[in-house]
């Protein structure tokens, strides 16, 4: 009874409180990094834990994450293919098909605005891009919060990771922590530049090419990432059925303007492009030695390079330097 | 017993502190103050909105699943004196939501509400609040018909969804969606109000016409935009917005 005042007292401050909300779990998670690679912007509100990066794992390879739940994150974004897939577009649920090809997800965590068109202004809102789109995982969030918050295993990943229940906010920044965890920073080149291998004679002359203002491939895929995270239209289309930049910005000169996209691990991402439209490295090449169209918003960048075949091999032998194997094959990454 | 007598009154004190923490700040004494709430009552060219009924539009048959938009930038003009916003409210407005409390006033005559149809460009960057981590109950949180795009990750400001007759036969053979968002859909509405607010619950009662939303638009042919795809047809309804919000009383 002595107690009971203060027990009353206690009551009385906490009811003015919301309810305390802290994660039961903080051990943190820290990024492996060679020093070339900076360390990534973590947003405060989504610190790297051990708990988000496993919840978030847990949850890209959940298939309840898709209306009938046929299909999971990883269907379309496959660790062997450096977590891009190896369609034009791949099928999203009842083998639906959107019009853009699945992207890499490696080294994300350096992207300043996601998706293609740069529509999503930051990781850890772009899941509900793909859980909600009627060609990908058609799922309403918060009914996939429903589904989450009914199976005790998630509501105790939830509780640990976030100190709350799966929801809009939990479920996107889950997946937005695992994701920041896919770094791939261990290519041959990665291990030409610490100084622990050399390239053979044909990539690093393709080395010296890429770098080289007589093709200027560096301006835009430049930096640790191979990409500079810019906007342009590379003059591959005359008309562009997908507008890109244009259907977010609004603005004519937006059209077929796409996120320059890093060039990391790229032999294994074909097929290549926005609308996954050429299918080999050498369709690439093929385009960016011809200068591409006549699209008034090309980037002047893109001009005819009269390469010869040989000097686009040796362009294809160093793109082939930026594979990460070693990546592909990373428990961590794995359901 | 002296010492026990001084805790009990201490204890009581922090009691008392405990409890007055939890009330609102009292009214200063004197001045009256009322609250606002904000109703909109559904029609279609003066007929009670109702979504298993069929309309007639300009001539093509139409029916209704979801009229939902976003009301924000509330201001209240008073007779005299500056004009009193609400800062940072918004209403999710759906044929549905009755009632809505906006904010409270001093008592007096208000011949003027402002307020914007859409959400301000600050909140639709969705940079810094996004909507994942907004409470469940804000009306600016992810919702259910979405009222957000999934792949622009800004808001639709207004969202009107349902099934259009496009060849007169008497079947719906075409689905509707008017979905308005991006900065330049925001489209400012000021109506007069004259409205005396008294003390305790006042209300503005609006009427939100869907004819007049669709005039000058030919349903039969032009029933979808989801702004990017067809800005002219978005940009046609926005202009429709102020005609088709009138004060009631």
């Amino acid at each position: 009874m002595r107690y009971c005042p203060f027990l009353l007292l206690l009551l009385f401050f906490a009811s003015c409180e919301k309810e305390p909300v802290s994660p039961v779990d903080t051990t943190p998670y820290v990024l492996e990094l060679p020093p070339h690679f900076p360390y990534p912007d973590i947003p405060e509100d989504n610190e790297l834990t051990e708990a988000r990066v496993a919840l978030g794992k847990m949850l890209f390879f959940e298939p309840a994450m898709s209306v009938d739940s046929s299909i999971t994150c990883g269907a379309c974004h496959k660790q062997s293919l450096a977590f891009a897939d190896d369609l034009p577009i791949s099928p999203g649920v009842r083998g639906r098909l959107g019009f853009r090809n699945s992207p890499t997800l490696v080294n994300l965590a350096y992207l300043t605005k996601v998706n293609k068109d740069g529509g999503v202004p930051k990781l850890d809102i772009q899941a509900l891009v793909p859980i909600e789109d009627h060609a990908e995982m058609d799922l309403p969030i918060l009914h996939a919060a429903e589904r989450l918050n009914a199976d005790p295993e998630y509501v105790d990943a939830f509780q640990r990771a976030y100190g709350e229940l799966a929801s809009p906010f939990t479920i996107t920044r889950a997946l937005g922590a695992f994701q920041r965890t896919l770094i791939s920073a261990n290519s041959t080149y990665d291990q030409y530049l610490m100084g622990e291998v050399s390239l053979n004679a044909a990539a690093e002359r393709g080395r010296q090419l890429f770098f080289s203002d007589a093709t200027n491939c560096s301006s835009c895929h430049g930096g640790f990432n191979f990409t500079e995270n810019g906007f342009f239209n590379n003059g591959l289309y005359e008309t562009y059925e997908d507008w890109g930049r244009r259907r977010v910005t609004g603005l004519p000169e937006d059209d077929g303007v796409f996120r320059v996209p890093t060039l990391r691990n790229i032999a294994l991402t074909a097929p290549y492009m926005h609308d996954g439209s050429l299918p080999d490295l050498q369709a690439v090449l093929e385009h960016y030695n011809t200068g591409g169209t006549t699209h008034p918003n090309k980037d002047n960048r893109i001009q005819p390079l009269h390469l010869s075949t040989e000097q686009m091999a040796d362009l294809e032998a160093f793109l082939h330097t930026l594979t990460d194997t070693s990546f592909l094959t990373d428990q961590r990454f794995k359901p | 017993m002296t010492k026990f007598k001084f805790s009990t009154l201490a204890l009581l004190a922090v009691f008392a502190l405990a409890f007055s923490a939890c009330d609102n700040d009292d009214e200063t004494p004197g001045i009256q103050e009322g609250t606002v709430n904000m109703m909109f009552e559904y029609t279609v060219d003066g007929a009670a909105f109702d979504t298993t009924q069929v309309y007639d539009i300009n001539g093509t048959s139409v029916q209704f699943t979801i009229a939902n938009f976003y009301v924000g930038g509330i201001e209240l003009m008073p007779e005299e004196g500056d004009a009193i916003p609400v800062e940072g409210k918004y209403l999710l407005v759906t044929p549905e939501a009755g009632m809505q409390e906006v904010t409270t006033v001093p008592a007096g005559h208000y011949h003027m509400v402002n307020f914007f149809v859409g959400v301000d460009p600050a909140i639709n960057s969705q940079s810094e609040d996004d909507f994942t981590s907004r409470d469940a109950e804000d009306p600016l949180a992810i919702q259910f018909p979405a009222m957000h795009w999934n792949w622009n990750s800004g808001y639709r400001f207004l969202r009107i969804d349902g099934k259009v007759d496009t060849d007169g036969d008497g079947t719906m053979d075409e689905t509707m969606a008017f979905h308005l968002g991006t900065n330049n859909m925001l489209q400012n509405v000021s109506l007069t109000a004259h409205k005396d607010v008294e003390k305790g619950s006042n209300m503005l009662h609006m009427e939100f016409d869907l004819a007049k939303l669709f005039e000058g638009v030919d349903l039969s042919t032009d029933f979808s935009t989801h702004t990017m795809n067809n800005p002219e047809l978005a940009a046609a309804v926005r202009d429709n917005i102020p005609a088709a919000i009138s004060m009631m009383h």
